[in-house]
């Protein structure tokens, strides 16, 4: 009985290591002082912090990368939360095809979906005589095909699991079928949307495949700016940048599990 | 004034019929019970009566008002719900004021009542809470002081006491009568089991396969089954088939059952008697059968017992260690005796 106790609890902890392991070093990294990674450190710095905290390239690029998740999830999550109350309401016809449309850009593998976009804005561009590659709401629209089929999923299981008998009670009160929508279904869905919010940032933020042949100058995300000083320089500076954008989810994470129990949904 | 009427309702769910040319009239302040198994139609029906579903044909009369047509918010009922149907974002205070809030009602004058309702339930030191800090109990409350604070015309119940668990059941149970009888209310409930709808109810109506078998009393339906689905369903009934000869019973493997059967007319018949009804001892008169089973259900004992071919359930109040019966084993030999007024004979 203790045996295969301490055993399950000795695989749970390999477990979390494997897992947390790379994330650990990556942030101890950071703190080496040596510019080629090596073990052991021959002495710690903040040097590097202060290399990705002034260089232009970083600075823009988390703006850039902000602004666009930001947006992308301002306009997908309400446009995904009305799809999901569709799927999961309406009588409509081809609901599993409408549901696999709207999941497509997230099946399909990222680098197939970024090179497809980037032809289809060329064609777009030639037709309209408009630049769209490398512009601000060019990577906004590209983004928004990311924010959308992750509010669908999530917004669609956290509807599917609401009672529908307390929306009925609402209506046996005297609610109105708009008063039943906006005083009981939506706040029902806080959860759901919220979680949608999250992860569509999340991943926004953190695009590379969708987002690399989308991006100009001026007008590069901070995955893709981290991309490009890779390939010139290979120095801890990158790992300073990823341990502060790890501060950065980590800290929202956190915060909205306050508001929202995080436990629930995911 | 009759305060509820059903005429000729029936729903269809595409060839399906759920529920058939139904005819039912509550009058106010009665508590009526829809009595049935799954799937009998029950449940369609109450929501028929709420404006959840509309009915394929018939009207919904309401107080004289017909409300065939209009929505479940312009109706004015009351519903009680099996998963209780709390709004889990607002407290306890905010659930029971939600009607009143729909209907405009100012502030202190909804506060005021709102107090006054779960006084009535009992949970006024509980208006903060929210609903996952109750108990299932206080929760069915919340629900009934949120249905109640209205003053409903017709209060609807869907296996309210479902949930619950059987010691909590009881206490809400006369709770609901309490409520009912004295705000004088017209109720409706819909359940499958019989014990609550035997209990709480002024007319049961037992349903079956989407109509109605028979309406009545607890002790209409108890002691005078039309057929033999109510008389197995209220209540607990041997159903013999046989028939009538000569006078007599005789089930299908040819034993007689005594019965008052001279003036019935010869023929096919089911032979109907509750296990209740059936003496058992070790000796003297009455039927020879031999026990092939024994349940003990702590008050009572079920018996099987074999005459001839014919299998009879008995229950008797469980023997002491002084009572002859106390010696019976799977094998003994025993006497069935019965007063044959009991038995109900259905062609």
């Amino acid at each position: 009985m203790r045996l295969s106790g301490l055993l399950y609890r000795g695989g749970i902890w390999i477990a979390y290591i494997f897992m947390l392991l790379p994330v650990a070093l990556l942030i101890a990294t950071s703190f080496f002082s040596d510019t080629i990674i090596s073990f052991p450190p021959s002495g710690f710095s903040l040097k590097w912090y202060h290399n990705g905290l002034t260089r232009s390239e970083f600075l823009s690029g988390f703006i850039v990368s902000l602004q666009v998740a930001a947006i992308a999830t301002l306009i997908g999550v309400p446009a995904g939360t009305a799809a999901s109350l569709a799927l999961v309401r309406s009588s409509i016809k081809f609901k599993q095809a409408i549901m696999t449309f709207l999941l497509g850009p997230i099946i399909v593998p990222g680098i197939v979906a970024g090179t497809a976009l980037y032809l289809t804005y060329l064609l777009v561009q030639n037709a309209l005589d408009q630049d769209i590659v490398g512009t601000l709401p060019g990577l906004i629209a590209a983004h928004i095909l990311l924010t959308i089929p992750w509010t669908v999923r999530v917004v669609t299981a956290g509807l599917q699991g609401l009672d529908r008998s307390i929306e009925e009670a609402a209506a046996s009160l005297g609610a109105r079928p708009w008063t039943v929508f906006g005083r009981i279904t939506l706040p029902m869905m806080r959860p759901a949307i919220v979680a949608a919010c999250l992860f569509s940032f999340i991943q926004s933020f953190e695009n590379l495949e969708l987002t690399l042949l989308l991006v100009g100058p001026g007008v590069t995300t901070l995955p893709i700016a981290m991309l490009n000083y890779l390939e010139f320089q290979v120095d801890p500076t990158l790992a300073a940048v990823a341990t502060i954008q790890i501060v950065v989810i980590a800290t929202m994470l956190i915060v909205t599990d306050r508001t929202v129990k995080l436990s629930r949904i995911v | 004034m009759t305060s509820l009427e059903l005429n000729n309702i029936s729903k269809a769910y595409g060839t399906a019929l759920a529920v058939t040319d139904m005819n039912l009239t509550v009058e106010t302040g009665e508590f009526v019970s829809l009595l049935g198994p799954s799937g009998c139609g029950k449940t369609t029906t109450l929501r028929m009566i709420a404006g959840f579903v509309e009915p394929t044909t018939g009207t919904i009369v309401i107080n004289g008002r017909d409300v065939t047509r209009l929505a479940a918010f312009e109706r004015n009922t009351g519903l009680v719900f099996q998963s209780y149907a709390l709004f889990p974002h607002m407290s306890v205070a905010q659930n029971v004021a939600f009607g009143l809030e729909m209907r405009k009602i100012p502030r202190p004058e909804r506060d005021a009542r709102t107090v006054e309702a779960l006084q009535r339930v009992r949970l006024d030191h509980l208006a903060d809470r929210y609903p996952r800090q109750l108990s299932g109990g206080q929760q069915q409350r919340v629900a009934l002081a949120r249905a109640l604070i209205l003053n409903p015309d017709i209060f609807l119940l869907d296996e309210p006491l479902s949930n619950l668990d059987a010691k909590l059941r009881g206490e809400v149970r006369s709770e609901i009568r309490a409520l009912q009888q004295s705000l004088e209310l017209t109720t409706l409930m819909v359940t499958h089991d019989q014990e609550e709808a035997l209990t709480m109810s002024d007319r049961l109506v037992v349903m079956e396969a989407g109509a109605i078998r028979q309406s009545g009393t607890a002790r209409d339906l108890y002691d005078r089954p039309e057929d033999p689905f109510v008389a197995n369903f209220v209540g607990r009934s041997n159903v013999i088939a046989g028939r009538i000869e000569d006078g007599r019973f005789y089930s299908k493997s040819g034993d007689v059952l005594p019965c008052v059967a001279d003036q019935a007319p010869a023929g096919d018949v089911h032979f109907a008697l509750r296990p209740e009804r059936i003496s058992l001892s070790v000796d003297g008169e009455g039927l020879e059968a031999e026990i092939t089973e024994i349940l003990y259900l702590g008050p009572q004992t079920e018996y099987s017992a074999r005459v001839g071919q014919t299998e009879l359930t008995v229950i008797s109040p469980t023997p002491g260690p002084d009572d002859a019966l106390f010696a019976v084993r799977v094998g003994s030999a025993v006497r069935l005796r019965w007063d044959q007024n009991f038995v109900r004979l259905f062609h």
